[in-house]
């Protein structure tokens, strides 16, 4: 089989280095924005330090919840679109994966946070256990993919998984208001007015910048799965 | 700074410093893990035969891969 660069997928035909330089650019931005976490913010009133924790715990379980829905997306968009049906698949591949990185890290600075506030490292709280659910749902993703030798049938499976993900989004969102919940209301978007603007506006800066952060770190998973695709196809033709 | 949690003597600065840091080591991790996967998965393709035919490799190089990384 004569191997060409016109057997490459789309993203890594062509050099795209410009996302490497985004990633450190962004990096650079996050870096700021803890230390504006650190630093520029005054203690809150009724958490005292402690409430500096919100400033990556936020950020972190926006970026699941964003990319546990991108993923989402690209698998219904694979659907609708069987001859992009390979590059949807990497889309949704890519998304879910950091969504799932995001998760845990949403978990586990959540209970950290926990901790010195609640009392308790874990509770079975409606917010701490629909988002347990949405990790675990993001976990099974990448168990059924490694486990389904059939690339086709991964596909399938893969894209019905990672929109069962995101359909337990809006339940781990609003999951504080449907049930008693140990965890908070949700300050920041509902009761913004309250929060003083130096919180305020170090908490957005902390969401867009990792936002933008897990952008660039998309991109470049994405183009890993593409050349690792690409290598098992040649292989498998060879 | 001397403030502790209504729950133990733990300062707050363990529990701010320990958060960010899960955080931090989780993401660089992940990071290198991204770029070492891609990186890996590019030389392996050249080590194929892929940019083969056009020479691109030797002018800008396919994403992620200076000019002089993989075996021809």
């Amino acid at each position: 089989m004569t191997l060409t660069e016109a057997h490459l997928p789309p993203e890594i035909a062509k050099s795209k280095n410009r996302w490497d330089l985004f990633l450190g650019l962004a990096l650079a931005l996050v870096a700021m924005g803890w230390l504006m976490g650190w630093f520029y913010v005054g203690a809150d009133r009724d958490q005292g330090d402690i409430f500096r924790i919100m400033f990556v715990h936020v950020p972190v379980a926006w970026c699941s919840f964003l990319w546990v829905i991108t993923g989402a997306v690209f698998a219904v968009l694979g659907f609708l679109q069987p001859t992009k049906r390979e590059a949807r698949d990497r889309s949704s591949h890519a998304a879910l994966e950091i969504g799932t990185v995001f998760a845990a890290l949403a978990l586990i600075t959540g209970s950290i946070w926990g901790r010195p506030t609640w009392g308790v490292w874990w509770d079975w709280d409606p917010r701490l256990t629909s988002t347990l659910v949405m990790f675990l749902i993001c976990c099974g993703y990448h168990i059924l993919r490694s486990f389904t030798p059939d690339v086709k049938t991964r596909r399938t499976v893969a894209a019905v998984t990672a929109i069962l993900s995101a359909l337990n989004v809006p339940l781990v969102y609003f999951s504080v208001n449907l049930w008693r919940s140990l965890h908070q209301p949700q300050t920041f978007v509902t009761k913004s007015t309250t929060a003083s603007s130096d919180i305020s506006l170090t908490l957005w800066v902390n969401v867009l910048f990792l936002v933008l952060f897990s952008l660039a770190l998309y991109k470049v998973r994405r183009q890993g799965i593409a050349a690792t695709e690409a290598l098992e196809t040649a292989r498998e033709g060879a | 700074m001397n403030q502790v949690s209504e729950y133990g003597n733990t300062p707050w600065i363990i529990y701010v410093a320990a958060a960010y840091l899960v955080v931090g080591v989780v993401l660089a991790g992940y990071t290198v893990f991204c770029y070492r996967n891609r990186r890996q998965s590019l030389l392996a393709l050249k080590s194929e035969g892929f940019f083969a035919d056009s020479g691109r490799e030797t002018q800008s190089g396919a994403v992620g891969l200076s000019p002089t990384q993989g075996g021809q």
